[in-house]
Formats: structure tokens, sequence, C-alpha cells
């Protein structure tokens, strides 16, 4: 175990890493029209949360990688099982899963904007093609990876498939699942901002592309914060889920 | 359909063969219901294959596998299996492993798997998980887990060959006081002829593979109950042990020799 002080050293790292950013760019070393400073992108987002402005942006994005998320896994692992447990669909259905996965996604945002206009629809579809295959991949791997003698003592207790379902396959592929969970949030963000950055009316990506139209780097560089903090307040959540789902592996 | 004086597991001439390697070859095996048979062999001589036919996870490839009366077409539905590997779901507690068997048929089982945990020593750990669990605890909750069902058919593949000895005595000993108490069939394969011996009303030989067939069948007729710790001292104990192993060393030495 690293110890107590790992926090205290974290904490410390930043604050010498901001300080030397702003000393840097004060004594004029790193150029502050490309660079901005920590104090001023503090000063903007205090500026941003003081109207209530900012809140429509934030919800906006939250609601499209929300949606994304929540769709795209559970598209993911839907189609995962299945294909998990039918394996001449699998084998029909590889490679195109493979086509469709090898693209590479960004592509396709121009594509669902066209399509699906510049609200709300075209950001969770973008978002949800980048969720979709990483989940459904894990989930598929999880459920092939389950041991042959854990479904045949199951199946020979009486289960029928849905209860396999239930108490081998789904929870020994819950930990596959998580694993691609927690990427999968960052994806759906990616998702709404590339596609708001590309077209839209609000979100954070819009927030970014105008401060870029302006030239204001303090802009861009307090939105790109305002997000990261955001993906790993969630991200810290889906942690906590984790623990709580997967007690089985951390004897006591 | 199951007849009650049909044998629990007849095999007619039963064969499978895994590619171009057979791995039993025009078995004849009979059991009636009630016996303790156990079946030793050498290692890979199909010893789990010839479970598994038994409980319709495999089919066989040549002739033909009937339980209590009825030709085998999927799983056997009169059968438990204590599997060769480890089977306990990670994700559930001891107690919930034992009730597994009443959870899928719609019950909750609660307090017939208390009842097990108390019987087997097990007080206190029901809501423990396998991985917190020792070797001994986990062979004894899958043994509860097999046996809570009632099914007629036991099939036992080498359950206690990763105990230690003390362990290993202790469970033959609650394995016998089981079948004692109510006389299922037990089909129990392993690779140690003195368990065979200690626990089984008839020993039958394996030849090494492939090919495995039947070499010779052997009744025991050591009185009951048993003290499995004592029973090995005993004459007739080691009269038994060199007729049998007169049959087993060449077919162990065969396998050792490819
Ligand atoms: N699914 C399979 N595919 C291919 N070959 C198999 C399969 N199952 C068993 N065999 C082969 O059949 C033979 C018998 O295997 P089996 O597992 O029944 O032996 P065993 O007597 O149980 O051995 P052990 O004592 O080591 O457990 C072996 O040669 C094995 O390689
Ligand atoms: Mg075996």
């Amino acid at each position: 175990m690293p110890g107590k002080h790992v926090l205290g050293y974290q904490l410390g790292l930043a604050a010498f890493l901001l300080a030397l950013w702003e000393a840097g760019a004060r004594a004029t070393w790193i150029d502050p029209f490309f660079f901005s400073r920590p104090s001023l992108i503090g000063a903007r987002l205090a500026e941003w949360f003081s109207t209530s402005l900012i809140w429509g942006h934030l919800g906006a994005t939250l609601l499209e990688a929300l949606l994304a998320f929540v769709l795209g896994s559970a598209a993911g692992i839907v189609t995962g099982f299945w294909l998990g447990r039918w394996p001449l669909g699998a084998a029909v259905a590889e490679p195109f899963l493979q086509t469709a996965n090898a693209l590479p996604r960004v592509v396709l945002a121009p594509l669902f904007i066209f399509w699906f206009g510049l609200g709300i629809a075209s950001k969770v579809a973008f978002g949800m093609t980048l969720v979709f295959f990483l989940v459904f991949f894990n989930t598929y791997r999880g459920v092939r990876s389950v041991e042959r003698a854990l479904i045949d003592n199951a199946r020979l207790l009486g289960a029928n498939e849905r209860q396999l379902l239930r108490h081998v396959l789904l929870p020994s592929a819950l930990g596959w699942i998580f694993s691609s969970l927690e990427a999968s949030i960052g994806l759906a963000m990616v998702g709404a901002v590339v596609g708001e950055y590309l077209g839209a009316t609000g979100g954070l990506g819009y927030l970014i592309a105008q401060a870029e139209g302006l030239l204001d780097t303090t802009g861009m560089l307090a939105g790109m914060a305002l997000l990261a903090v955001v993906v790993l307040l969630i991200a810290a959540l889906v942690r906590r889920a984790e623990r709580r789902l997967l007690r089985w592996q951390q004897p006591r | 359909m199951k007849e009650l004086s049909a044998p629990a597991l007849h095999f007619r001439a039963a064969g499978r063969v895994f590619g171009a390697r057979s791995a039993i070859d025009h078995l004849n095996l009979e059991i009636p219901p009630g016996e303790f048979a156990a079946l030793v062999g050498p290692s890979g001589c199909g010893k789990t294959t010839i479970l598994n036919l038994a409980a319709g996870l495999l089919a066989p490839t040549s002739g033909a596998v009937e339980s209590f009366g009825g030709a085998l077409t999927g799983l056997n539905p009169h059968v438990s299996y204590l599997f060769q590997q480890d089977t306990l779901l990670p994700w559930k507690t001891l107690e919930d492993n034992i009730a597994l068997a009443a959870t899928f048929s719609g019950r909750a089982g609660r307090d017939e798997a208390r009842e097990w945990l108390t019987r087997l020593g097990l007080e206190g750990f029901g809501d423990y998980y396998p991985a917190q669990a020792s070797g001994g605890m986990r062979k004894r909750v899958a043994l509860a887990q097999q046996w809570l069902p009632r099914r007629p058919l036991l099939l036992m593949d080498e359950p206690f060959s990763a105990l230690d000895i003390h362990t290993r005595q202790r469970m033959e000993t609650e394995l016998l006081n089981l079948w004692d108490s109510d006389q299922r069939t037990v089909l129990f394969v392993t690779h140690d002829l003195e368990e065979a011996i200690a626990l089984a009303s008839v020993v039958y030989v394996l030849s090494a593979g492939p090919g495995s067939r039947i070499v010779n069948r052997y009744p025991i007729h050591l009185p009951r109950p048993r003290a499995i710790a004592e029973l090995r001292l005993d004459p007739r104990f080691t009269d038994l042990y060199r007729a049998i192993w007169d049959d087993l060393r060449p077919e162990v030495q065969r396998a050792h020799a490819r």
C-alpha cells in the first residue's frame, strides 16, 4: 500500500505545476496569449458560475453524454450477451462489427449533424457509436470467458436459460462490463463535446468553439478544465457502484 | 421412464471419440440403484468422460447410455454432479451456493441451507464468499449443494483429491454418513485405490486409454458403518488392495509408458 500521504503529494504536485505555469506566464517565459494563466482561467470559471448561463451549457452536455452512455451501454450489453450465447450469429456478425469498429468514428460526427440536425439527437447518436463498441466487445468477451463447468453445473442443478443469465453469465461478465464503463463515460463526454464543437446551439463544446473563434485561450482552457472535473466526478461515482456490485471479488 | 428396478446407470457398448482419438470404447457398465460404485483408472483413461456421458453433458459416439430405464437425450434429470474442478459461484455466499438448486426451482431454500451449514460444521460462515473459504470448506459446501436436490444418482469426480489427509478423511466419513442415511446411487471416480475400497460397495478398474474398457469388477464386502482411518489396517482391506492393485498396476504402467 502506498500509504496515506499520497493525496498530500498529489495536491502538492498540482499546486506546484499551477504555480510554475502562473509564474512563467507572468514573467512571459511562456506567452500568456497562447497559454493563458491559471488565475485568469479561475477568474473566468468564477465569472461563468456567477451567471446561470453556464448551468445551461453544462446541463446540455451532461444530458447528451448521459443519454449516449445509457443507450450505448444498454445496446452494447444486450448485443454482447446475445452474440455471446449464439455462436452462429457471432460468426456472421463479426466482419461487419470489425469493419464498423475500424472506422475512425470522428468522421461520422459531421455526417450525424447532417442527418440529425444541430440539436441533441446528433450528439447522442455520435456518442452512442463510441460507447457501443467498447461495451459490446467487453460484454461479449466476458460472456465467452465464463468457465464451462460453472454453466454445466448450473444447468444440471436445474437453471433455465433466463436463470443462467441472471445467476451465472451476468455476474461473471460484470467485471468485464465495469472495466469498460469508466472508459465509456469518457467516450460519451467526447461524443457530446465533439458533436457540439462541430455544430450546436449550446453545451461545453459549443463554449469552447466560441472561445476559439475569438482567439480566447482563457475561455477554451476554462471549458476544458470544467470538462475534466466533470468526467473525474462521474468516474468516481462509477467506481463506487463497481465496488458495491463486485463485493465478492474483495475477500475480507 | 423411471422405474425402480431399472439400473441407475447402464452403459451399453458405449464409445466416445474426440477427433481421431477414442477415449472409451465398447464400455459396458451397469450400476443398480443404491450401489456405491467406485471407478479407478490411470490419469487420462476416460473417467471424467464416463461421468460426462452419465450426466448427459456429452453424447456417446457409439452405443447408448441409459439411466433408470430411459435412454439419455440431453441432460440426465436424475443426477447431481460434483465436478473435478471448483464450481461454486464466486459471487454467491456459501449459503446461497448451497441453496442454488432451490433457487432455480423457485424456492428460497434458506432454512435447509442453514441446517446444512450447521450439519457440516460451517455455522456462522454462511455469508462468506467462496474466495474467503478454505478448500475444505468449499468442498463441503459443494457436496451439500449437490446432495440437497435429492437426485437419486450422485456423480463425483475425484472430489477429495486436492484436500489434505485429515480434511479428506473427514469428508469421506461425511459422505459415508450421508450415503448410509439415504441410500442413493453413487458413482465415485478416483485414482486413489485406497479411497475407492474404503468407500465403495463395488470397485471397477478401467484400462489405460485410448479406447478404455472395464478390466475387472470387485465387490467390496467390508462391513458398514466403516471407520475410514482404521479400515486401512484391516487385513481384509489389505487383501482386497493387493488383488485389485495387481489389475491396476499394469494399466498405470501402460499409461505412463505413453
Ligand atoms: N473435450 C475434449 N476434447 C478432446 N479430447 C478430450 C476431451 N475431453 C477428454 N478428452 C480426451 O479424452 C481422454 C480421457 O479424458 P478424461 O478427462 O476423461 O480422463 P480422466 O480419466 O478423467 O483423467 P484424469 O484422471 O487426469 O482426470 C484424454 O485423452 C483426453 O485428452
Ligand atoms: Mg478427470
